[in-house]
């Protein structure tokens, strides 16, 4: 007998195709209500259980700044074959495909925006791909990993979620335990992945992080960056790394004189000072975020953390465990090749589409979606999760809210305001600013999807995340 | 065989505690134990047995889900599968466990390009001309939020405005401002219409934006009156004219 854990492997949606490259065109106004065109490839939406979708949310800068505000939304119209879902906050809108097909999208948009201020606004309209995961059955666990969650009555079990009720911690086949660590009982208020919830499809990128630094206050700015900001001049300008050069694959820098008001930062690869040339890697995966980092970067976008249990989900799907996998749905595990197009919008490894599985630990982080080829795609190609989440736990690492939080943390949503000190406020997340160690996936060769017990201190070259949101 | 008996057990644990579900199917041979010969199954799980012992089977086809076969000798193995659209393990003619590999039949999963998954686009509101006082830039009572243009300000001259703007003196600098320009904006757009007089004292350093479709004067005859710098461009469009004075 060799393994007691094994798979079944499924292929549903063969016809399905994942998404990138939004953009966002012709913006124009007239009063309160914008309008835009909005295109993203390879999206694709099948009997709406298997869909894509985009996260659009907006900011102003009431007479011109230097504040940016969030702007609550209403959709106003959009093109034909789409549709709009609106969260009761309103605090942006999800667009998708409201008819079966795959491809490229592209429709027109009008929102109307709610409570501007001013006499004049300026206004910031972001986009986030974003991947649906449907509500349903999912095994947690994988029978191996460190510190897995276990079916109560065998540690060498997962557990099967049904509901989205609470769990006990107890010795049956329906109750949780942990391979270690204190059991706690789950309460129904927090997220088990049951619920059909939205995921970004990739992690935060650095021009994603750049555009929310930029929208700071300086005391904000202080607070999300590694490097010592507070005088007139900066002398470790690649701020996230702390240093005068960009450290594993992160790029992101000011300038050395930066006055005393917002600081503008800004993509710059090969350090000529020059911003966010085509080479300057703004489409890589940010690393060196803290665990508060993630946090304030998700309550400001209008999204949430998700939860160890919501991750497992939207990796695994409805499929039976294999131990210590992926997120790719294998134990498939590769060291990265050398570095290919550096910086621009095809960077790749070297032996990205040919080996799968590849792993950035502890290596310089990539272009997000690099290892996904754009023909003869697989999971363990493309890094992709069962649904088509890309690099989960994976260049650099994915943040989680882990199971010291199931009776405090809740659905709860950021609501795009921060603290004067740029911190998340969202009443039910972890206090990350005092917290200081953060749950995270990694792609360690012995640590799979289902580990529960890697944390990182502070903001390290392996931190990086993305978010959720299951209000729609 | 007590080796195999104890498989068998372990394996039927196992699925029944993981495999539990309505939808699953679960079926016995024609020899000792749990075993199949032959099974076409659509759209359902499959388990198979085998024609010998332990858990096995001999051949199944199936069409869009799940497989698993058993093998021709005993234990847990695969033989031979036909399936379409699906993920297949394929054991070996051995005993116990095995899976000697799988296999995607779809080609086109997961597929990626270039660039991100995120954008983002900046709507700068523009400044208008109003001419309500006068015809000095610097006038905050000429523009329509009576607010002087600042350099990330795109400004609109429209037609129709009771004086145009007269920039008599110092640079005018658009897009940028390295010189220190007293007079500075994003961009320009002279509108059908509208007018724009810069005079003999004054130096225009473009590096951002100048769309005329309705008139500019320039009355300045020194080599570097009007100079375009880096991604710096002026589009003069049908209806446009600028007129260079000295």
């Amino acid at each position: 007998m060799k393994k007691f854990l094994f798979s079944l492997v499924l292929g549903l949606f063969t016809t399905i195709i994942f998404a990138n490259n939004v953009q966002i065109t012709n913006l124009t106004r007239s009063g309160n209500t914008i309008s835009f065109d909005i295109s993203w490839e390879n999206s694709w939406y099948l009997d709406q259980t298997y869909h894509d979708a985009v996260w659009i949310f907006v900011k102003q800068a009431p007479n011109g700044g230097p504040a940016w505000q969030h702007v609550d939304l209403v959709p106003f119209a959009v093109g034909s074959g789409f549709q709009t879902l609106t969260p009761s906050d309103q605090k942006g809108i999800f667009l998708r495909r409201n008819t079966n097909g795959n491809g490229t999208s592209s429709t027109s948009l009008t929102l109307s925006c709610q409570g501007l201020i001013g006499a004049f606004q300026d206004l910031k309209v972001m986009a986030i791909e974003m991947v649906y995961i449907p509500e349903g059955d999912f095994y947690a666990g994988d029978g191996a990993s460190s510190g897995r969650i276990a079916a109560g009555d065998d540690v060498s079990m997962p557990i099967e979620i049904t509901s989205d009720g609470p769990l006990t911690c107890g010795t049956s086949a329906t109750d949780i335990q942990y391979a270690s660590g204190v059991c706690e009982d789950i309460p129904a208020s927090f997220p088990v992945g049951y619920d059909a919830f939205y995921m970004m499809k990739y992690s935060i990128t650095q021009q994603q992080y750049v555009d929310f630094l930029n929208c700071l206050s300086r005391d904000q700015q202080e607070n999300r960056v590694l490097a010592d900001i507070t005088g007139s001049t900066v002398t470790n300008y690649y701020v996230m790394s702390d240093g005068t050069v960009p450290d594993k694959g992160n790029v992101i820098r000011c300038d050395v004189n930066v006055g005393t008001g917002p600081i503008t930062f800004y993509c710059d690869r090969n350090n000529n000072g020059i911003a966010n040339e085509a080479d300057d890697g703004m489409n890589r995966a940010c690393n060196y975020l803290s665990g508060a980092d993630w946090v304030a970067y998700l309550d400001w976008s209008g999204l949430r953390p998700m939860s160890f249990l919501e991750a497992e989900k939207a990796s695994r799907g409805p499929l039976l465990p294999v131990q210590n996998e992926f997120s790719w749905g294998s134990t498939l595990w590769n060291d990265n090749g050398t570095l290919e197009n550096a910086g621009t919008d095809s960077e790749k490894w070297s032996n990205s589409y040919i080996d799968g599985g590849i792993s950035t630990y502890d290596d310089d982080v990539i272009r997000v979606g690099a290892n996904a080829p754009s023909s003869g795609a697989s999971r363990e190609l493309s890094n992709a999760t069962f649904y088509g989440v890309i690099d989960l736990g994976n260049n650099p690492g994915d943040f989680y809210i882990h199971n010291a939080y199931v009776s405090t943390f809740s659905a709860e949503d950021g609501d795009g305001i921060l603290t004067g000190n740029g911190a998340a406020n969202v009443n039910s997340w972890p206090d990350y600013e005092t917290i200081n160690s953060t749950r995270i996936k990694i792609p360690v060769q012995t640590f799979g999807i289902s580990t529960l017990s890697i944390a990182l201190t502070g903001a390290s070259n392996g931190g990086g995340g993305r978010g959720v949101r299951s209000n729609f | 065989m007590k080796h195999i008996g104890l498989t068998i057990l372990v394996f039927f644990v196992f699925f029944n505690k993981v495999l539990g579900q309505p939808s699953y199917i679960y079926e016995g041979g024609l020899g000792g134990s749990y075993d199949i010969d032959t099974s076409i199954i659509i759209d359902k799980y499959l388990f198979q047995g085998g024609i010998l012992s332990g858990y096995t089977s001999e051949t199944s086809t199936i069409t869009n889900e799940f497989l698993f076969t058993g093998g021709n000798a005993d234990g847990y193995d695969i033989l031979k599968s036909e399936s379409e659209s699906s993920f297949v393990f394929n054991g070996g003619n051995g005993d116990g466990y095995t899976r000697s590999g799988k296999s995607h039949s779809g080609a086109t999963f997961f597929v990626g390009g270039n660039s991100d998954g995120y954008d983002q686009y900046t709507k700068c509101q523009e400044f208008i001309w109003t001419g309500t006082v006068g015809t000095g830039w610097g006038v905050a009572e000429n523009w329509n939020y009576t607010i002087v243009p600042t350099i990330s300000r795109p400004v609109i001259i429209p037609a129709g405005a009771p004086f145009y703007p007269n920039v008599n003196a110092g640079i005018l600098s658009i897009g940028d401002n390295p010189n220190n320009g007293e007079f500075v904006c994003k961009s320009i757009w002279v509108q059908n219409g509208g007018e724009l007089y810069t005079r003999i004292n004054n130096f225009i350093e473009n590096y951002g934006m100048i769309q005329i479709d309705g008139y500019m004067q320039v009355k300045n005859s020194a080599p570097n009156a009007f100079v375009n710098y880096g991604a710096g461009m002026i589009l003069v469009t049908e209806s446009g004219v600028v007129e260079i004075k000295p």
